[in-house]
């Protein structure tokens, strides 16, 4: 007689266990650990290589950039210039043009990513940008108003008014953190308020704008736009010397901080657990955000996206458990670099905030989606 | 909300009686101020009789049409906020966020870039379709495959898409004088000067989309929880984000084809409305309805009062009444979390 089959019987015979095609083809992750006296490292092959293919396309895009334009200069020139050894002209073309407009790209794309990662981090929010921290949107206003508003600007100095509206915006943009950050301190930030108060600061400053925009002339509108999407156009080396430092101290800072914003990343109450005061935490890490974007903003003025799709992006290629700082700013700039020279490249003459978007935001849709395939079982 | 608790079965119909007392006085100070001095009184006897005379023209046919209409779009982007954010449990979600704003830009810049288009049914015509064929997009690549990590990638691929088209809008508006022209006026978001005609066309889509955010909130109590517990609570997940991103496209997309981007509305309503309604979305919803009607009616009122004989668009007003509000919030102790 043949045993009577029962429910869980049956249920045993037909469970198979599912078929793991999640993870990568080949074995990238185990970690392994090297030790060399007291200090200590994690070998991550996968952020290794993928740091290594980004740094290399940046100094492959870094050269094409250099080496190339729409004025033509003999690669033996382009080194020799560049060894310090060139004519007026050469000089010209190839030091204050082209590698100014290289190096601010890099490091403003640097700076905006890097900042990115630290505020998604610190609101633990996946679509916060910096412009939360209002330094674009105070940027904007008085940028706008500088330029709409002659008046305003002539009482500054008789033609001081197109050299001064980039510190002056800047300027105005930090106050407006200012009074983003006091009222959102409440002996650290949390996430939730600082995003309440910074979408509150915000709308009142790009309402403003759009208010100055109603109120304008149609060719200060035009000049207003153009400053509002970002450019690059206007770059020379003093710019570098000031992005350069700004930005190298924003990457130092991350590094120091990288431990204690990952901690952060687990939530304020799991945090202190792990020996991470939170309040501090967030407050450094908005703290070197706020200078990152400050100078990025000073030399480009608010080139809208790479700070989000950066470090979004960089999760992603890097496969880290949350946004990356160094990475990000890594991306960011390799983004920001190639916008610029598609942007110098078009037939019509556009600020390097369009092309950004128009090559990053297909790029991100194209890792979600192999991410998406990735995790779907 | 106090340091006392104030009991649900009380506190919330106490908040509906509340807001809609405020809702009926902002339609009165509506009909009553504006850029004409007319006193109360005939507004009244002008609204009620059929006089005949230049102040009960201005209230029938300006200010009457013009509060109906910030009653309708003000209460659709308040509950198309609240929905939003229900859906993706997000802060920053405001009912552009699956690119219904940028899609309704992007159509209004491309044809007047395009084709010189100025006529303004053919433009909150195109809106309407820029911003459905965007937010359908966004639903099926964000929604394609599994549910898990759906809210983010939704978040995400909508912020990514919106981005995509404004930097084209963007290079439109920058190529082109007149679409600048035309660009900078749309996108503060305004009540006035418009197309009231379109109006009657739009008006059914509303309502068909508030119904479905009403229906749409009693799933979202139980989504809340996280799907997997939806799921065993008997929520029928998909169709529930379905029918959000449905309801949300079917509020956000109108109210953004007829009155331009007053996308602060849709953060502040929820917001606001959460002191009330805390976490339960079937209060929710409607109350944001409710405070986005207020605030949107004070805000036009106000833009027309403050910059006589002109007057300021409700967009720009509405940062100036709306920042404090939710600045105010902010003082609070504890700040109820998504």
């Amino acid at each position: 007689m043949r045993p009577r089959t029962t429910a869980a019987s049956t249920a045993a015979r037909r469970y198979r266990p599912p078929k793991v095609t999640s993870g990568p083809r080949f074995a990238l992750d185990p970690r392994r650990g090297i030790r060399l006296g007291p200090v200590a490292l994690t070998l991550r092959p996968r952020a290794f290589l993928a740091g290594t293919v980004t740094v290399a396309v940046l100094l492959v895009l870094c050269g094409v950039s250099v080496f190339t334009g729409s004025f033509d200069v003999p690669a033996d020139r382009v080194l020799a210039t560049l060894a310090g050894n060139g004519e007026s002209v050469e000089r010209l073309v190839v030091l204050d043009h082209r590698l100014a407009r290289v190096l601010a790209a890099v490091l403003v794309g640097a700076a905006l990513g890097c900042a990115g990662a630290l505020t998604q981090s610190v609101t633990r929010n996946p679509i916060a940008s910096p412009d939360l921290l209002g330094v674009t949107g105070g940027a904007s206003f008085f940028a706008v108003l500088l330029v709409t508003q002659p008046a305003i600007a002539s009482r500054t100095g008789e033609h001081a008014a197109a050299e001064l509206l980039a510190p002056m915006a800047v300027l105005g943009g930090l106050a407006t953190t200012a009074l983003i950050l006091a009222l959102s301190w409440r002996g650290g930030f949390d996430g939730l308020r600082l995003i309440l108060v910074g979408l509150s600061i915000n709308s009142l400053a790009l309402s403003g704008v759009s208010w100055l925009l109603t109120r304008a002339e149609l060719e200060q509108a035009q000049v207003a736009t153009r400053w509002l999407t970002g450019s690059l156009n206007g770059v020379r080396l003093p710019d570098v010397t000031l992005m350069t430092p700004v930005v190298l101290c924003g990457f130092l800072a991350c590094a120091v901080l990288a431990r204690d914003v990952a901690a952060l990343r687990l939530g304020r109450e799991v945090a202190p657990t792990l020996g991470t005061a939170p309040g501090r935490t967030e407050a450094l890490a908005l703290f070197v955000a706020v200078v990152l974007v400050s100078g990025a903003t000073a030399v480009a003025g608010p080139i809208a996206f790479v700070a989000f799709v950066a470090p979004q992006a960089a999760m992603r290629v890097f496969r880290t458990p949350g946004p990356p700082p160094l990475a990000a700013g890594l991306l960011g700039a390799l983004l920001v670099l190639a916008a610029d020279m598609t942007a110098q490249r078009l037939p019509a003459e556009l600020p390097v905030g369009v092309p950004t978007a128009i090559l990053g935001a297909p790029y991100l849709l194209y890792l979600l989606n192999q991410h998406r395939r990735r995790t779907s079982v | 909300m106090t340091s006392k608790p104030f009991p649900a079965a009380r506190r919330l119909p106490f908040a509906a009686g509340l807001l809609t007392a405020g809702a009926a006085l902002a339609v009165l100070l509506s009909l009553a101020f504006g850029s004409n001095d007319i006193p109360f009184r005939e507004v009244l006897s002008a609204l009620f009789t059929h006089v005949d005379s230049a102040e009960a023209t201005v209230v029938t046919s300006q200010r009457l049409p013009r509060t109906l209409l910030g009653l309708a779009v003000g209460c659709a982007l308040g509950m198309a906020g609240a929905l939003m954010q229900g859906h993706t449990r997000n802060p920053l979600a405001d009912p552009g966020l699956f690119g219904v704003n940028a899609g309704a830009a992007f159509a209004v810049a491309g044809l007047t870039y395009g084709f010189g288009v100025s006529s303004s049914g053919v433009l909150v015509a195109a809106a309407l379709a820029g911003a459905g064929v965007v937010a359908t997009l966004v639903a099926l690549f964000g929604l394609r495959g599994t549910n898990r990590g759906a809210l983010v990638m939704l978040a995400i691929t909508g912020t990514t898409l919106s981005a995509l088209l404004t930097a084209l809008t963007t290079a439109l508006v920058l190529l082109d004088k007149r679409t600048l022209d035309v660009m900078r006026f749309w996108q503060v978001g305004a009540l006035a000067d418009r197309d009231h005609g379109m109006a009657v066309l739009i008006i059914p889509l509303l309502a068909a989309g508030c119904l479905l955010a009403l229906v749409n909130a009693f799933a979202l109590n139980n989504l809340g929880l996280g799907d997997d517990v939806a799921r065993s609570l008997g929520t029928r997940v998909r169709r529930s984000r379905i029918t959000g991103i449905t309801a949300i496209t079917l509020l956000a997309g109108p109210a953004t084809a007829l009155c331009g981007p007053v996308a602060f509305l849709g953060l502040v309503a929820p917001h606001t409305a959460r002191l009330f309604a805390r976490h339960d979305q079937r209060w929710l919803v409607p109350l944001s309805g409710l405070t986005g009607a207020i605030v949107l009616l004070v805000a036009d009122t106000v833009g027309r009062v403050s910059a006589r004989p002109g007057e300021l668009q409700a967009g720009i007003v509405m940062a100036a009444v709306g920042a404090p509000v939710l600045l105010a919030l902010t003082r609070r102790r504890k700040l109820v979390a998504l």
